[in-house]
């Protein structure tokens, strides 16, 4: 106890006190006194089925907000929007340890197939490639590719963990895979890390060097325990380094790198890149698309606007002119980075007691419920007349900045996550005026990087 | 299509409405020449109220929500009472009486309230953004609510038909695909029925990307009986149906500069812009590119890659 140490000459008993008090909390293991002065039991509320509900929402909700408001906080920068991105899966002997249900590698194997799909649901016109490290080497799963469902199929092939990880080896493999690609694409590597040791060939740290000499954006998921190497790659090329605490954690660090990361103006070059919008082919005999390369014929398929070619699937890069062959939703998929729905306010109890009574007779007359209701859903927004005989608990409002309009926290989280449009901002007056704001601000924020 | 619990196949409907008059009535004029009907919004509403109770009434269980886009605004002009049944209790259901009467008062309503604006343009088109925005939103609480405390939501059971009558807005591009995108996510199938002369590219790809149905009916005086046809089964007779098959969704771009259709074209790699013609900076984001380094770097782009 250093207040103890520091007075000369403590008094007797005070000190026996202060001894007890360390052993009780000695006695604690470190989990326990993160719960020590929590009674969330007492915050809770049976409902007429004997469902236990929360009293407050208000709490919960918050702490997701927080959540939301972050990241719509980072939203307004300019980002890597052409990805290219390395995974690395560490099959080392430690990832077949089952801390994780049932085993390491079945937990990163399933992680990783949901984060392919989000990756290219949310960065359409990205590529992603495979590499496993086992018995101190490291092999090409899958090459850099556009489509998910071929990396989804090798990672549900049967994966074995053995040896030791190789971290220099697999690295060396990412960097030469990545040296290839355009200049205005952004290079990233993301490691999934079982092991606490590294076999490698040489100096490990040349490899820190060569990747960012080639400007390689190397991030790490450990599933065990911080490695220093580690953090030396993620601080010397400007990646994150995130190690699971279990598996939800193991998930939400994973998901973290599937927004395009924030970029810098000197990162990649800025360019125009000439892209093909393909035509779909009609179904039937004649709507049919041949690839040489792979020998297989398919149907329906779209026509390369350049050579005439016809490739499978969009988007991809076109096997005989090498165009990239696009769709517009492609493109329009990934505008809702660039312009973010603005973060709503919460309304604090005060002013919603005095808007209610304020806007309560107009609003009566718009509405059959009375009372306020949320813009998008009509959800009643009062407390009170929601309380009646169910237990519905209270429920944060919020407002949007820019039309004033209310909405339920249901909407809110809705908005922010999967529509990115503002009803109200969309259907008020002066909707024109507020997008071409939101374009203007973007293009200023996008100018300061 | 979802999958689908033969327990219960009632499912919600939402209808998007736009209900200009001048829209109407420039459509019944421009229509009046050919053979093919006009329709005044008189008759259509009409021929929608009688689609509406004819759904309601196939299952007593489905769930309506009637939303008009009317110029600048959007008006949710009926829901079913059952549908904030868990939030609202009985002071709702009282006022569900009729539905056809409840959405003609609020029509009417509507439409004097934008007679009475002052200055208002009344060439614009509606706001097809903002009432998909309103519509995914109530469809996404309704599920959230179906779904109980756990947080699951029954997917499949919400369908959205767009009746719609103007062009297309190209301002509001972003903000549709926007709301297609979070339809496709939430598993909504959007439906839609262009009552205009020319084809809606948005609602092309918003029937395309969710499975939904597009139609332009050719004897739009006939709207009632495609509606019943066409966009009355549920998800599982729909599959008995022989529905109108899509000619051709247009994918193309239209550049961000002309505005034109484009097949070929060069895309900001920092806001991906589209532009019809090699520029020199970014008209978006204001990045400037290398100028006389584009051949070279597509040169260098095809290399690897073919």
């Amino acid at each position: 106890m250093a207040a103890s140490a520091s007075t000369p000459h403590p008094p007797e008993n005070w000190e026996e006190d202060d001894d007890q008090e360390a052993d009780e909390a000695a006695e604690m293991e470190a989990f326990q006194r993160q719960y020590e002065d929590n009674f969330s039991w007492e915050a809770l509320q049976e409902d007429e089925f004997g469902r236990l509900r929360p009293l407050d929402f208000r709490e919960e909700q918050r702490a997701k907000r927080r959540r939301l408001l972050s990241a719509a906080a980072t939203a307004c920068i300019r980002r890597g929007m052409i990805r290219y991105l390395q995974i690395v899966v560490d099959l080392s002997r430690a990832a077949s340890i089952g801390d994780m249900r049932p085993n390491r590698l079945a937990v990163m194997s399933g992680v990783l197939q949901g984060f392919i799909r989000n990756f290219f649901d949310e960065n359409p016109l990205s590529h992603l490639g495979i590499i496993i490290t086992r018995n101190g080497i490291a092999q090409r799963l899958t090459d850099l590719a556009g489509s998910p469902e071929a990396h989804i199929s090798k990672l549900q092939g049967n994966l074995d963990a053995s040896g030791d990880a190789s971290l220099q080896n697999a690295m060396d493999m990412a960097a030469e895979s990545l040296k290839s690609i355009p200049p205005y694409g952004h290079r990233e590597v993301l490691i999934l890390s079982a092991a606490l040791s590294t076999c490698d060939p040489g100096n490990v740290l040349d490899a820190v060097k060569a990747a960012k000499q080639n400007e390689i954006r190397v991030s790490i998921v450990g599933v065990a325990a911080e490695v220093h190497i580690c953090r030396v790659f993620t601080q010397e090329t400007g990646g994150t380094y995130g190690v699971a605490l279990n598996e939800k954690h193991f998930e939400e660090l994973v998901f973290e790198h599937v927004p395009p990361p924030p970029s810098l103006a000197t990162d990649a070059a800025a360019s125009l890149v000439r892209m093909g919008f393909a035509n779909r082919n009609q179904d039937g005999v004649g709507g049919t698309a041949f690839i040489g390369k792979e020998c297989k014929l398919s149907s329906g398929g779209f026509t390369c606007p350049r050579c005439k070619a016809r490739v499978v699937d969009l988007p991809c890069s076109c096997h005989i002119c090498g165009l990239t062959l696009i769709s517009s939703p492609h493109l329009a998929r990934s505008y809702h980075h660039l312009f973010p729905v603005k973060a709503f306010t919460e309304m604090p109890q005060a002013e919603l007691d005095t808007l209610k009574e304020r806007s309560g007779g107009r609003r009566e007359r718009d509405r059959d419920s009375g009372g306020m209701t949320c813009y998008a859903c009509l959800a009643d927004l009062d407390p009170i007349a929601v309380d009646h005989g169910e237990a519905a608990g209270v429920s944060v409002v919020v407002r949007c900045p820019e039309c004033r309009q209310l909405f339920c926290f249901d909407c809110d989280a809705f908005i922010h996550e999967t529509l990115h449009n503002c009803p109200g901002c969309l259907c008020s007056a002066g909707n024109e005026s507020a997008e071409d704001g939101n374009h203007a601000e973007q293009t200023d924020a996008m100018d300061e990087e | 299509m979802a999958p689908f619990d033969e327990e219960d196949d009632s499912f919600l409907l939402v209808v998007i409405l736009e209900t200009h008059e001048d829209l109407w009535s420039s459509l019944a004029g421009e229509s009046q020449s050919a053979d093919i009907g006009n329709l005044s919004l008189t008759s259509f509403i009409q021929q929608v109220l009688v689609f509406l109770n004819t759904f309601l009434a196939i299952n007593e269980a489905n769930k309506l929500v009637v939303i008009a886009a009317c110029g600048d605004h959007s008006d949710i002009l009926y829901t079913t009472a059952s549908l904030h049944r868990e939030s609202q209790g009985p002071k709702k259901a009282a006022s569900s009486g009729n539905a056809s009467e409840e959405i003609l008062r609020k029509l009417h309503t509507l439409l004097q309230e934008e007679a009475a604006r002052p200055g208002g343009d009344s060439a614009r088109p509606a706001v097809l953004a903002g009432a998909l925005s309103r519509a995914l939103c109530l469809i996404n609480k309704a599920q959230v609510g179906n779904g109980g405390t756990g947080g699951g939501r029954a997917p499949g059971r919400a369908r959205l038909l767009v009746l719609k009558g103007s062009p297309d807005a190209t301002e509001q591009y972003i903000s549709v695909m926007n709301a297609i995108f979070a339809a496709q996510k939430v598993e909504v199938v959007i439906d839609a029925c262009m009552l205009g002369a020319h084809d809606s590219a948005f609602l092309q790809q918003a029937a395309h990307l969710t499975d939904g149905v597009y139609l332009r009916p050719k004897h739009k005086g006939a709207l009632l009986q495609y509606l019943l046809t066409v966009f009355c089964g549920d998800a599982f007779s729909r599959s008995f149906l022989e529905l109108p098959r899509p000619a051709g969704v247009d994918f193309r771009a239209a550049c961000f500069c002309h505005r034109r259709a484009i097949d070929l074209g060069y895309v900001c790699s920092v806001c991906l812009s589209i532009f019809c013609e090699n520029v020199t900076d970014c008209s978006t984001c204001g990045t400037a590119f290398r100028a006389g380094r584009t051949p070279a770097l597509k040169r260098k782009a095809v290399g690897p890659l073919s």
